[in-house]
């Protein structure tokens, strides 16, 4: 768990950085604020999806976050929750799901 | 951390740097937050931040806006919902504007659908995965890439980027709970473009008949791809049952052969990759023969990707040129495998094998060769500062169910942009307006069309039997006449570069309005002033006037 937070911390930190020399004439709290959205709907989930963290497995996480957010907004909307609750209960639901798939499956094979 | 893992992800942030540099960056002058909608070049782009801002502003996507359906309430939504929530999602936690996410998001999106495509190659072979990356950038620099960027194919950019994790989903289907990954992959595809859906079902028909032919395709496999499609049936399936009664019903498939995308969509042909596509013909070849070992679905999916590149001429018409704005990843492959070939030839003449460091260097190489010289759209795009002002003038101070006519305008082409006013919006038939002009009269009687968004048919009702609109509403013949006494607002643009005549004719319409004490100017600028019709109905000209 230590090293997982580590690894996020430094995702954190290396994308801030990314953002902030594509984005060289924002202000960086501009910057900050998109990272952490950014993290905690598709990064922070991502790292609870698959057992093994890699790049790989961030990137591809991080996908399937966008899906699950997406789309769980566009029904909890239809039902009536509104985005504000359903920004808070999606990323959750993903961490959820992600421990849950985790211990029923195997760990991912990374070839090469 | 590995050395070897630290050059990876250097060598992946140079990719998608690249691409966001010279995507993204350099349009919004390296800019994240902008004060109107900055870097849409066609009316599309907007039509997706309209729709997007209505869903935040209503909190769900029920309906569409009913300034997009010709003022009908219950109109269902029935575009694609994806990209749009996850706009909005970015953006009330941000405090962006939803213009700025949704672009943002499409360029994000596509920059995580580079890397994922690394990874699936890398899982054929590590180097030519990185010998293939270079070709991610002609998802810009490629004639008739950047088109889905800049000019609003956002849903199919986002259609393909799920797309490829439906690939990468596709390709772990074996393991433990893999169904899970690919059933939501395509849940997201659907729901993020439905016609990628098509292909990615295509695609993973392509996998099963492999499977089948080498004897792989065992009992506990196909009920995995059962699970898939059972999972990805209850995630989709109330939007599909939109889908298949609005989209499908408005545009159903018929066999024509369609090589141009009409209307300006933009089409990438495999021409376009120039002297790229010479090396992917060399890796289609070489890929057989050299590539035994390595995992061949992936060899499979990239020829099947190629060949689906074509269905525009089997009737799937601009959904295959929607496809093709992701070819330089999908063929990626065969450009790695090219490269290669030809990395080995020349080093087995030097009597060095091509290592892994040295593919890095041929790569980045190849990459400012390809980026070279790349700047197809310059400047904010359509939406002025003026323009803007003034339809945000608009949407603060008008009532809510008001008309607004718009005269002859130069953006006025891209008509979805006035939309933005979030009212009822009408522009004058340009031919008419212009037959006006040269009979040298003002009409009361002007043909003129209301904005709507008729792609989907306007669906309604029952969501097991939906009406729709389109072919219920008589109206719909679009360019009828109005009687121009009866609008509550008009917009008279006062100047034009493009065709100052009508500028002038405007003047003389607008003139003729104002003569009514009913009729006053309520906001102004230097290009347009906004007039508002205290009595609309109320005769305010003659039939037909003599101008000057």
């Amino acid at each position: 768990m230590k090293q997982k937070l580590l690894n996020l911390f430094f995702t954190i930190m290396v994308f801030v950085i990314f953002l902030k020399v594509i984005f060289y004439s924002e202000a960086l709290l501009t910057i900050l604020k998109l990272v952490a959205a950014i993290s905690w709907l598709l990064i922070i989930p991502s790292f609870f999806i698959f057992k093994e963290h890699s790049l790989e497995n961030m990137t591809v996480g991080m996908l399937f976050s966008a899906v699950i957010v997406g789309l769980g907004s566009y029904y909890l909307g239809l039902v009536g929750i509104s985005f504000s609750i359903s920004a808070v209960i999606l990323p959750l639901a993903v961490i959820l799901a992600g421990k849950l798939y985790n211990k029923g499956s195997v760990k991912q094979e990374n070839a090469d | 951390m590995k050395r070897e893992t630290i050059f990876e992800i250097a060598y992946l942030l140079i990719i998608v740097g690249v691409f966001l540099w010279l995507g993204l960056g350099a349009v919004w002058n390296h800019e994240i937050e902008h004060s109107k909608p900055w870097g849409y070049f066609a009316g599309d782009a907007f039509q997706h931040q309209i729709r997007a801002t209505s869903i935040q502003d209503n909190g769900n996507y029920h309906f569409e806006p009913e300034y997009m359906t010709f003022g009908y309430k219950d109109v269902r939504g029935n575009y694609p919902p994806l990209l749009n929530h996850i706009a909005v999602q970015l953006s009330n936690l941000t405090g962006l504007k939803v213009f700025d996410t949704i672009l943002f998001s499409v360029f994000f999106l596509a920059s995580l659908a580079i890397i994922a495509m690394y990874f699936i190659i890398k899982h054929f072979d590590s180097r030519v995965a990185i010998l293939a990356m270079p070709l991610s950038i002609f998802l810009l620099t490629a004639r008739g890439s950047w088109i889905g960027f800049f000019f609003g194919h956002w849903p199919a950019v986002v259609g393909n980027v799920f797309l490829v994790l439906t690939i990468w989903a596709l390709l772990r289907i074996e393991n433990k709970n893999g169904w899970i990954l690919l059933g939501i992959a395509l849940a997201g595809t659907a729901l993020g473009h439905t016609s990628e859906a098509i292909f990615a079902v295509l695609l993973i028909m392509a996998v099963v008949i492999f499977q089948f032919v080498k004897k792989q395709m065992s009992k506990e496999l196909f009920f995995k791809y059962a699970r898939a499609a059972a999972l990805f049936f209850v995630l989709s399936i109330f939007y599909i049952l939109i889908f298949k009664q609005s989209w499908m019903a408005t545009q159903p498939f018929t066999f024509i052969v369609q090589t141009e995308w009409e209307g300006g969509g933009g089409v990438l042909n495999f021409k376009d990759f120039g002297w790229t596509a010479f090396v992917m013909a060399i890796g289609m070849i070489a890929v057989p023969f050299l590539f035994r070992k390595s995992n061949p679905k992936i060899a499979i999916l990239s020829y099947s990707a190629f060949v689906l590149g074509y269905t525009n001429y089997v009737g799937f018409v601009q959904r295959a040129f929607n496809f093709r704005f992701f070819w330089p990843l999908y063929l990626a492959l065969f450009f790695g495998v090219g490269i290669l070939t030809i990395l080995t030839i020349a080093s087995s003449l030097i009597k060095k094998q091509a290592s892994k460091n040295i593919c890095y260097i041929v790569a980045i190489i190849i990459l400012a060769v390809l980026a070279r010289g790349y700047a197809p759209v310059q400047g904010p795009g359509l939406m002025q500062d003026i323009t803007w002002e003034m339809l945000q003038w608009i949407d603060s101070n008008t009532e809510k169910n008001s008309t607004v006519l718009y005269l002859y305008g130069d953006l006025y082409g891209q008509n979805t942009l006035l939309v933005n006013s979030r009212r009822q919006t009408v522009l004058v038939n340009l031919d008419d307006y212009i037959g006006k002009l040269q009979k040298g009269v003002v009409s009361r009687y002007v043909n003129a069309s209301l904005y709507w968004d008729f792609n989907g048919g306007l669906p309604h009702g029952n969501i097991f039997s939906l009406g729709l609109y389109m072919l219920e509403d008589e109206r719909f013949n679009r360019r009828i006449t109005h009687d121009l006494c009866t609008f509550d607002y008009y917009t008279v643009d006062k100047t034009s570069q493009q065709n100052p005549v009508l500028a002038e004719y405007n003047k003389a319409v607008g003139s003729l309005l104002v003569k009514n004490n009913w009729i006053k100017p309520v906001y102004g600028n230097q290009l347009t002033v906004l007039l508002k019709n205290e009595n609309p109905g109320k005769e305010c000209m003659p039939n037909e006037t003599k101008v000057a």
